[in-house]
């Protein structure tokens, strides 16, 4: 007998799941009556059918009859041979109350009274068949008046008495209260059906003796009419005057139910039902006449339905799963005991393991506390997570009502409802989503006409779906709508001052539809009873980013909008990368990561710069501020982050790309661990003010860790919160600013230790040729180059710099100098490579005649020869001159010499200054110009490519000048073409000359002086 | 009213707190720096999941912190929650020790003393161990001064140490 018991309490349990689903299922068809899913037929079927099976099974004869004429019901239904219609969903619900309440007390089920819900059932399965009584009912009216009568099933009668609907007569004129308004049969009908039950009608064809009398005499259409609606609200529901409405009396038929029996009935039901759910919440939506109608026939209504009618089909309450309220506090405790355990789990463990060897049993035990307490965590962190279905829920009514509201049709479709995130995240979700859907309503979906206009179906679709993907939920708002006008964004926020036309021109597609999330920006148009509520896209982004999720855009226009929500899984455990600095452990939100970076030692120089002062990362075409961890955490801000040397490190550099916000940056760190899954824990209140930390949590090892917050890092490290569009184009417009300074230098040596470093700018290209093939002649070597022949000179014989050894063995290099009238081939032994870079040279240290002097590139004292001098004293027969100065008497004429490159300038005011000229010196244009405006100059010498002005403007502005028109200006400039002096020479430059032809320019300038405006080629 | 002290020693100070506001003491001390942070705070510690904000009570009271000496001990205080029902019964007054468990690092423990109320007198103005605004009161015992210490200015100096160090940065 035991076995018996149990097997009935799986059985009762079983079957009570088994009424559960069969409940939403009978809804669902409920909604769209004409159009069942088979599927879902199909499972109640089977729910059903399972019920029967195992109740005849143990021998409950009232559950197996019940059970036995709904499987009937639902075989016909579930083959065709029957349609569905609300009488039968709603005996099928009477069933299934029945059947939960014998399932209660499944031992005295067999008492129960079952009669009525079978008679329902019955009558719909086998309407013929039935011998139901047939009780005529007659018009309540005032005696003299001929009152109507109809027949109708008592049965029928039973059923409208019990569900509080009144019985009418309702006589219709087709002509006055049709034809003349406009309305057809079809309406009326369709009016009817929708607020009662049709029990029969008779059309009033006996008045009507020939075709003529059609005109003059009415066709009446009477029909007796079972619904809730009382005497006065009929009229209004059915568009008809208030004498048309006669009620029939069933005082008589009542008597027979008592209200003693009524209530029985009530309180049996109520008995297992906690609270009547309306079903009148379905039907409104259904009835399109109702709707059309006043909002007062539908109020009374639902109040009607609940009021007077408790056991129609109310017991819906869905029961579910045993369920206890624990409060969020003491899971939370629980959230960190557990942590604790893996902690001890994990001590255990360390302690244990060596002595698994002497202590047989011990390994065992150790593994099944690891795997239960992992389980453990497991369970107790799921215990926090709710599926999206609790927010998703709502949408479809926010939808429906909106879509309403503003005249378009909008159909909500909904995936990955079951997608579970923690509860907290969940909640703060709610807003930011439902002002996204609101939005995709307002301004995603176009209006029916323009979607015809387009040819989209005349609905549109917002789809919700969430999913997982890399250890984050997404959320996606998917519209096809008319997607985002980027450039009118654009536009607008340029309107609002968000951003300037240049950065607009700048930006890209996503970047301008990005736009919407800025505060300020609202893209309603108006505002609106959906949007422009307060709360703006902005306000979506930060709540998004306040969970640690980020949110992304993509439109295309016309064709509609998808924005993707990444949302971490828990807020309580958070995926952090482990990362050391200085010794000592810290964790950053993988979320905030966007990429690791290592830089081997022999990249680190190309790859991380200083731009005034702050280093930055070249990361493919980006440069990113670079800071390091340790820098920031001691408090050093960006400027003085120099201090840490990352020269001759023999360790590559590892740097995580951080994103924050719009922007990123580099940031330095001595190590990176392992990625952990880390217990968030909130940080004690004196650390309130610590911004770099936002949280602490507690590592496997048991020590504690801080969490690194990124906002925090940003600020204290000096960076500006610029947008990545801006901050790009500032580092650019830096470099730029920088390369007035930047000089590229080959670098070469000379078989010695020493370096040397000359501007590429001075040379054509460098020869390797075979010692042996240098010729001799007349003491003097000299090298075929070019079908003439060039004479070479060794550094060594005029520089005070080490001998080399040389063997005729050797491939040697030979410098060909740019620009030479007799150019000299300078010999070397190895080309080191060229570097890009500012150049500081030290002019006194390391003096001596052929050499410009010294600076210290790549941590090596490099040596500039001075080509023209070495040339001076190689060939004196062709590079000598005679000082200007004594061509021009006392006075000497002042230059201003114009010239951005330092190395350059410095250059040729020595070949200037030596000359006896005095030299005013300008970086560009504008300083040439502000000096001119003021002093007295005698000749300028001007370079052509120079910063911020160059030189065509600044002749320009000379020649424009009418003090200046006339005063002598020679460019001096490597742009070396023919063509370019043409140009130059038609702008107004009185000379035009290569840089670094120390004999020309001398000569040309004593010329121009003297001729003044005479221009020579 | 009879009272427990549990007394401790700095240097050669010996200072000490009611027993009603101690948790316990704790040993095997493995502390997280805070970087960038004032000294008084020695960093974070975890104690059974819970974590704890160390302050180092040498620096506090202006004295030369003491590293790692072999008798150091973690004097972790209650909070708030933990002593209601000691000020509900009267035993606690006017003491406020926040929601984040604070933990003082001090030298060497010793013993728990009974005193009654009337043993505490006020501080003599020449005592130049403790700040003055940080401490109760004193017990004479036998040839020894005991000096009991102010918690809530303590822990209140040390928000104000936290609050202006971020408020210099703020203005940086």
């Amino acid at each position: 007998m035991m076995d018996q018991d149990e097997l009935i309490g799986v059985f009762i349990e079983e079957s009570m799941q088994h009424l559960e689903s069969i409940e939403p299922d009978l809804l669902e068809m409920e909604k769209d009556i004409d159009n069942i899913d088979s599927e879902i037929v199909n499972g109640i079927f089977r729910a059903v059918h399972s019920i029967k099976g195992a109740s005849g099974f143990f021998g409950f004869q009232k559950i197996g009859e019940l059970s036995h004429i709904m499987e009937n019901l639902l075989s016909l239904l579930r083959e065709g041979k029957m349609k569905a219609s609300s009488e039968l969903i709603d005996a099928l619900f009477a069933g299934v109350d029945a059947l939960r309440a014998m399932f209660d007390d499944v031992t005295t089920s067999d008492q129960f009274d079952i009669q009525t819900e079978i008679d329902q059932l019955a009558n719909i399965l086998n309407p013929v068949e039935e011998p139901s009584k047939i009780v005529t009912v007659k018009e309540k009216l005032e005696s003299g008046k001929q009152a109507k009568t109809f027949d109708i099933q008592e049965s029928k009668l039973d059923r409208f008495t019990k569900n509080g609907q009144f019985l009418y007569t309702i006589t219709v004129y087709l002509k006055k209260d049709l034809t003349d308004k406009g309305r057809t049969p079809l309406d009326l009908i369709n009016a009817i059906v929708s607020t009662g039950e049709l029990i029969e009608s008779r059309l009033g064809i006996e008045m009507i003796q020939g075709l003529s009398d059609c005109l003059e005499n009415e066709i009446t259409f009477v029909f007796a009419f079972a619904t809730i609606l009382e005497e006065d609200l009929i009229p209004v529901a059915l568009d008809i005057p208030q004498d048309r409405v006669i009620v029939i009396d069933i005082e008589a038929h009542k008597q027979k139910y008592g209200p003693d029996s009524v209530k029985d009935l009530v309180s049996k039901k109520m008995a297992k039902v906690k609270k009547p759910e309306p079903v009148s919440k379905v039907n409104p939506e259904k009835d399109p006449v109702i709707k059309k109608e006043s909002s007062k026939t539908v109020l009374p209504k639902k109040q009607k339905k609940t009021s007077t009618e408790p056991e129609l089909k109310i017991s819906h309450h869905i029961q579910t799963e045993e369920k206890i309220k624990v409060g969020v506090n003491f899971l939370n405790d629980l959230v960190n005991l557990a942590g604790e355990m893996v902690l001890g789990r994990n001590q255990l463990n360390q302690i244990a393991i060596p002595l698994v060897k002497d202590a047989p049993g011990l390994n065992p035990a150790i593994q099944h506390i690891s795997r239960i307490t992992t389980e453990m965590q497991e369970k107790i962190m799921q215990m926090r997570m709710q599926p999206v279905s609790m927010i998703f829920g709502k949408f479809q009514r926010i939808v429906r009502d909106l879509a309403k509201n503003l005249n378009k049709e909008i159909k909500l479709v909904t995936y990955g409802e079951d997608v579970e995130l923690d509860r907290s995240i969940i909640e703060a979700l709610s807003d930011p989503l439902t002002h996204l859907i609101r939005n995709s309503v307002d301004h995603g979906i176009e209006s029916s006409e323009d979607r015809e206009k387009f040819g989209k179906p005349k609905k549109g679709t917002i789809e919700l779906k969430a999913y997982h993907q890399a250890g984050h939920v997404y959320i996606d708002i998917i519209d096809d709508g008319g997607g985002i006008d980027c450039p009118w964004i654009g536009e607008k926020a340029v309107e609002k001052g968000l951003i300037t036309k240049e950065q607009m021109k700048e930006m890209g597609e996503k970047e301008l539809a990005k736009l919407i999330f800025k505060p300020g920006f609202s893209t309603a148009k108006q505002v609106s009873s959906v949007s422009g509520r307060g709360v703006g896209m902005d306000v979506v982004l930060t709540n998004i980013n306040q969970l640690g999720g980020t949110v992304d855009i993509d439109t295309t226009l016309y064709e509609g909008t998808t924005i993707s929500l990444v949302l971490p899984l828990t807020l309580a455990i958070v995926s952090g990368l482990v990362i050391c600095t200085g010794e000592q452990f810290f964790v950053l939100p993988e979320a905030n990561i966007d990429e690791l970076v290592r830089i081997k030692p022999d990249e680190i120089e190309n790859r991380i710069n200083f731009v005034q002062n702050s280093r930055v990362l070249r990361l493919r075409d980006m440069l990113l501020p670079l800071i390091s961890l340790a820098d920031v955490l001691l408090g050093l801000n960006q400027d003085q982050a120099g201090s840490s040397t990352l020269e001759n490190r023999i360790e590559p550099v590892r740097v995580l790309v951080i994103k924050h916000g719009t922007s990123r940056f580099g940031l330095m760190v001595d190590a990176v661990e392992n990625i952990e899954e880390i217990v968030v824990k909130p940080l004690p209140r004196y650390l309130k003010n610590q911004k770099c930390f936002s949280g602490a949590s507690i590592m496997g090892n048991g020590s504690i860790s801080l969490i690194l917050d990124v906002v925090g890092l940003f600020e204290k490290a000096g960076l500006h919160h610029i947008d990545l569009k801006k901050q790009n184009e500032k580092t650019r417009i830096e470099t730029r600013k920088d390369e007035k300074d930047l000089q590229t230098l080959l670098l070469f040596s000379n078989n010695t230790s020493e370096k040397f470093a000359l501007p590429l700018e001075l040379i054509t290209r460098i020869e390797r040729v075979k010692s042996s093939s240098i010729e001799k002649v007349k003491g003097q070597q000299y090298l075929q180059y070019q079908g003439d022949k060039l004479r070479l000179i060794y550094l060594e014989d005029y520089l005070p710099v080490e001998q080399p050894d040389r063997s005729k063995e050797d491939t040697i290099c030979v410098i060909v100098p740019k620009l030479m009238k007799h150019p000299l081939g300078i010999v070397i032994s190895a080309v080191e490579g060229t570097i890009q870079t500012i150049v500081d040279i030290d002019t006194k240290s390391i003096m001596s005649p052929g050499l410009f002097g010294s600076a210290i590139l790549k941590d090596k004292i490099t040596l500039f020869p001075d080509m023209y001098t070495l040339f001076e004293l190689a060939a004196p027969e062709w590079y000598g001159s005679e000082p200007v100065s004594k061509n021009h008497g006392t006075t000497s004429k002042r230059i201003l010499l114009v010239e951005d490159t330092p190395f350059f300038r410095m250059v040729e005011k020595d070949y200037l200054v030596s000359s006896g000229y005095e030299v005013l010196e300008a970086e560009n244009g504008r300083q040439a110009l502000a000096i001119l405006a003021e002093e007295p100059v005698d000749a300028v010498i001007l370079d052509i490519i120079m910063p911020e002005m160059d030189g065509w403007e600044t002749i320009r502005a000379i020649r424009s000048n009418n003090r200046l028109k006339d005063l002598p200006v020679m460019a001096v400039t490597s742009l070396a073409d023919d063509i370019d002096a043409k140009k130059g020479l038609e702008e107004g430059f009185t000379q035009w000359e290569a840089k670094l032809n120390k004999e020309r320019l001398l000569e040309k300038l004593s010329r121009m002086l003297t001729l003044e405006k005479e221009a020579v080629v | 009213m009879n009272r427990q002290i549990t007394t401790f020693i700095l240097g050669d100070t010996r200072i000490g707190i009611d027993i009603l506001l101690v948790k316990e003491v704790y040993r095997h001390m493995s502390i997280t720096p805070i970087p960038d942070s004032p000294p008084q705070l020695k960093g974070l510690m975890n104690l059974r999941g819970r974590v704890v904000t160390v302050i180092d009570l040498n620096v506090c009271l202006n004295r030369p912190s003491t590293d790692n000496i072999e008798t150091s001990r973690l004097l972790v205080l209650k909070t708030d929650e933990e002593i209601e029902k000691y000020k509900a019964a009267g035993f606690l007054e006017n003491i406020f020790l926040g929601d984040d468990i604070v933990g003082l690092l001090i030298d060497q423990m010793d013993d728990v003393i009974n005193i009654q109320d009337s043993d505490i007198f006020p501080a003599p103005p020449n005592l130049d161990e403790v700040e003055e605004t940080l401490v109760k009161g004193v017990i004479k015992q036998e040839y020894q001064l005991i000096i009991i210490l102010d918690v809530n200015a303590v822990l209140e100096k040390i928000m104000a140490v936290c609050d202006s160090t971020s408020t210099q940065e703020g203005l940086i």
